[in-house]
């Protein structure tokens, strides 16, 4: 029954905070709304039993992307004092509660496998032999294919480098003022 | 041959290309001699080319080194994927009867049109990319004739398309009043011009090249690695026998041919060489008259030669399916030469006129050459072969006579100009003799060629092409001398008479204009003469020179003695006549005669429309313009639209994954 | 396994990338723009993740955990670089509006 109610309550606040982000009307508002979605994804993943990308979840997305988001804001746009006090209370709001939640998923998922005595780890076994098994095939899969396309592979680094210099130089280029040919 | 002359042939007109623009800058003499020298250098070789095909083997002189017996391909191997998938990339130079004449044609003719054009351009600030464009031309049209492989051939092909255009379109930046409507300068008038001429004749190479792709993917399948060595093409003819296994002789029959009629301006693609004439006079001579115009003829001659050879020589058995390529020829072309003929007795521009008669003239060059694939004649493939050369060599000369008009009068409409007979003598005297010969009047080269053209369509199954070829050389006949008549006889018109008022005398052209005139009035008289020995030569059969005069006399006395010398008289009597009493001697009035009867004068409108054919074309270019421009607003720039786009696509693509 | 039937996660990472296209199709301003991408690779993940856990019967592969932390890693790396490239547009044109970028059309 609890654990019904969870599941449900999860899935109708995913599905809310994503129509926030999208209507909201001040920018702040929706990133605040994209933390709280990230947090409400991050503990249907715990649910599911993978603490990892829970944690994943919310080191890049409440947290990277943000800090991005939040830089440009402050950039891009001169926020009024209140406005900026606001948007910060929610970003720090939802920072603790994304780490108090994943203070709480570890402490339980390491206490769930330490101290449950006979638990079965033969599907896990054999989950992990089997991945082991196909990250090692992956790994030659991948050597060979980056072996035999070294080639191509050099050539494209070399034009995403090319690339990326001219998109700086051309960043770094002053532009001259009022010449028109 | 002299040393390496089969690579040096074309490879001093590159270095001339190359050079060109640098010599211009700092002097316009060096920039003339630079480029003369290099078409001199280039008949030199070309003449040194002779010695080999008559000797029957390929030798480097001075070294005396042999390098193999006619036909010869000096194969370079240039890109060598035979690990991959078993081809070979060779560049190769053919020295083959054929080609080596078209070579001296070639040559010859554009040596007397570079000095001309020294005189006619003297005026010229852009001579760098004059020069430029007109080696480079020169320089493909040679790897065209010797190329030894049907890709290098297509890669010259579509060079000779390029300088083309370059050249049509040469005085694009032009500010004078534009003489179509559609344009407001005459530069648009003359890049539109080129651009017509670029877009046909790419329009027609597309499916060129995809006959060539045919050709490498059946030699691929049949004979294990793909070639399109014309050599090895003619030695195991499985490719065509797979090609009819295939099922897909007609098409590529249709989109081989289509080639050579684009280039060479045939029905349906004849409409770009009358707009060509936007062109210097020269270039006209040069690209529109004399050569590129040839390369389709040359490449159907070359596609007869391979059948030929492999029926003769090499005692293949020629499958069915082929004749619909040499059918296409004889049919398309006879029909060719009439149309271009009609619109040619109508045209109110001089070089018009003469554009019109190139179609036609080419019209027979392409006939005669399918009747020869059709029925395996060889006497029509050196009829052809020979028209080929006379009909450079007095083209050419008609063009440059024209350009020295032009040069003179400021004018290019025909009824701008009147009586110059008496201001021009060298002029008239030599435009008659390249008028002469284009009628087919004995003893000059054309009538020798026109004879054994139509003696030839004598041989083939029907008599469509005879009776077109015959109306048309009436109808030839009758155009040739009202230009005459329009141009020299009569009282001078209005315009000349302005240009008196005003100061500008008519004069003759200088000398270095007058000369080539000359060298070419004398080379038609002459040339003629020589059609037995040049017969012997191309069929690569041993000449032996004592006995030279006694070929030319029997030749000359053949031909005098057979009995269409006498349907030659009555045509060329029949499109005289009308033509003097209405042109030279001006005793009627042709605008009154046309108005006076209704049919005529709708066979006027009918022909001065140009049979409808060219705003047929523009009608569906303008509907496909409009329909893009209509496309076009689905771009709207708005990046959500485009991002609706991207999840529509993407929406198609995974049900197409899904239900497919 | 869950308690509510596997497709209403389904329909849930379905609903999420819809929403994250909306926002893509319909919405000005760029930040949303980016929040909209942000949102439909989030749902990539979600879906990926619960396809393996309906398909592994209550456990998720590994193999898929480490596509998915690799993905977000990615999803990381767009989210910045087209920060950088808004915060340039900014400079160079003072609006935050994508309707009024408009040079790309006919």
């Amino acid at each position: 029954m609890l654990d019904l109610i969870v599941e449900l309550g999860l899935v109708i606040g995913i599905i809310a905070t994503a129509i926030y982000v999208a209507e909201a009307r001040p920018i702040s508002r929706a990133i605040g709304g994209f933390i709280l979605f990230s947090v409400l994804i991050a503990i249907l993943y715990l649910y599911i039993n993978c603490p990892y990308l829970a944690g994943a979840q919310i080191a890049i997305y409440s947290g990277a992307v943000t800090g991005l988001f939040l830089l440009a804001m402050s950039i891009t746009k001169p926020e009024t004092p209140e406005d900026e006090a606001k948007a910060r209370s929610w970003v720090i709001a939802g920072y603790l509660i994304a780490g108090f939640v994943i203070f709480i998923a570890f402490f339980l998922t390491m206490h769930y496998y330490m101290y449950t005595p006979g638990i079965s780890t033969e599907i896990v076994d054999t989950v992990v032999n089997r991945a082991n098994i196909a990250l090692m095939d992956l790994e030659k899969i991948l050597s060979d294919y980056l072996w035999n396309y070294r080639g191509i592979d050099v050539l494209m680094q070399g034009v995403i480098v090319i690339a990326v210099a001219a998109g700086l130089a051309n960043f770094f280029k002053r532009e001259k003022e009022g010449k028109v040919k | 041959m002299m040393m390496y002359a089969d690579l040096l042939i074309w490879l001093v007109p590159v270095i001339a290309t190359l050079l060109s623009p640098i010599v211009a800058k700092v002097s316009r003499n060096g920039a003339h001699a630079l480029s003369v020298s290099a078409v001199g250098i280039s008949w030199i070789l070309a003449l040194s080319m002779i010695f080999d095909i008559l000797s029957g083997n390929v030798t480097y002189y001075p070294s005396n080194v042999t390098l193999g017996s006619i036909p010869f391909a000096h194969r370079i191997v240039w890109i060598d994927l035979t690990s991959l998938i078993g081809m070979k990339l060779s560049f190769g130079i053919l020295i083959d009867p054929f080609s080596v004449f078209m070579a001296n044609v070639v040559s010859f003719v554009a040596l007397w049109i570079f000095i001309f054009s020294i005189g006619y351009m003297s005026e010229e600030p852009d001579i760098g990319r004059y020069w430029f464009l007109m080696n480079l031309f020169l320089s493909s049209m040679l790897l065209l004739v010797l190329s030894s492989n049907l890709l290098q051939m297509f890669i010259a092909w579509e060079m000779v398309g390029l300088c083309s255009w370059s050249l049509i379109s040469f005085w694009y930046k032009s500010k004078a009043p534009s003489p179509d409507p559609r344009f407001s300068t005459e530069g648009e008038y003359n890049a539109h011009c080129g651009l017509k001429a670029l877009i046909t004749t790419s329009f027609a190479d597309a499916f060129f090249l995809v006959a060539i792709a045919i050709v490498g993917y059946t030699t691929h399948l049949t004979m294990g690695n793909p070639t399109f060595d014309f050599i090895e093409l003619s030695q195991n003819f499985s490719w065509l026998g797979k090609i009819i296994q295939l099922g897909i002789m007609p098409i590529f029959s249709l989109f081989l041919i289509s080639g050579p009629f684009g280039k060479s301006a045939q029905f349906p693609y004849h409409e770009w060489l009358p707009e060509a004439m936007a062109g210097p006079t020269t270039v006209s001579a040069l690209i529109h008259a004399a050569t590129m115009v040839k390369a389709g003829a040359y490449f159907v001659g070359r596609f007869f030669l391979i059948i030929y050879t492999g029926a003769t020589v090499y005692g293949l058995s020629v499958p069915d399916g082929v004749s619909t390529f040499f059918l296409a020829a004889a049919y398309v072309g006879a029909f060719t030469a009439f149309l271009a003929g009609t619109q040619g007795m109508v045209a109110k521009e001089l070089k018009k006129i003469l554009a019109y008669s190139t179609i036609s003239q080419l019209g027979y060059i392409f006939a005669v050459f399918g009747i020869a694939g059709a029925v395996l004649l060889e006497e029509a493939f050196f009829a052809g072969a020979l028209h080929i050369l006379a009909h450079a060599v007095f083209k050419a000369l008609l063009f440059l006579c024209a350009g020295a008009v032009l040069h003179a009068v400021h004018s290019k409409y025909v009824h701008d100009m009147g009586g110059l007979k008496k201001y021009m003598p060298v002029t008239y005297f030599t435009m008659l003799v390249g008028a002469l010969s284009l009628s087919g009047v004995p003893p000059f080269a054309g009538f020798f060629s026109k004879d054994l053209i139509l003696h030839a369509a004598m041989h083939f199954e029907t008599m469509i092409p005879y009776v077109l070829l015959l109306v048309t050389a009436v109808i030839t006949v009758f155009y040739t001398f009202r230009m005459i008549g329009l141009v020299f006889h009569g009282e001078p018109s209005e315009h000349i008479k302005k240009m008196n008022e005003h100061g500008h005398h008519i004069h003759e052209a200088p000398l270095v204009m007058r000369i080539p005139l000359i060298v070419l009035a004398v080379t038609t008289i002459i040339v003629g003469f020589f059609f037995e020995p040049a017969i012997k030569f191309i069929a690569g059969e041993h000449i032996v020179f004592e006995e030279l005069g006694h070929d030319i006399l029997s030749f000359v006395l053949e031909v005098f003695s057979s009995e269409l010398i006498l349907v030659s008289a009555i045509v060329i009597l029949t499109g005289f006549i009308p033509a003097y009493y209405i042109y030279i001697a001006r005793k009627a009035d042709p605008t009154k005669i046309v108005e006076s009867n209704i049919i005529l004068r709708a066979l006027y409108k009918f022909l001065v429309n140009r049979w409808y054919i060219d705003p047929l074309y523009y009608k569906i270019a303008d509907g496909l313009r409009g329909f893009s421009a209509r496309i076009r607003k689905l771009q709207t720039g708005y990046a959500n639209v485009n991002i609706v786009y991207m999840i529509i696509g993407f929406i198609l693509f995974l049900i197409t994954l899904i239900f497919m | 396994m869950t308690a509510l039937p596997i497709q209403v996660y389904l329909a849930l990472s379905l609903s999420i990338l819809a929403i994250g296209a909306y926002i893509l199709a319909v919405k000005r301003n760029i930040l949303r723009i980016i929040l909209g991408i942000e949102l439909m690779i989030s749902g990539a993940n979600l879906t990926f993740i619960i396809v393996s856990y309906w398909l592994g019967n209550g456990s998720v592969d590994p193999l898929i955990r480490s596509i998915v932390i690799i993905s977000m890693g990615i999803a990381s790396l767009v989210a910045a670089l087209s920060i950088a490239l808004v915060i340039m547009i900014y400079r160079k044109f003072g609006t935050r509006d994508i309707r009024k970028l408009r040079k790309l059309k006919w």
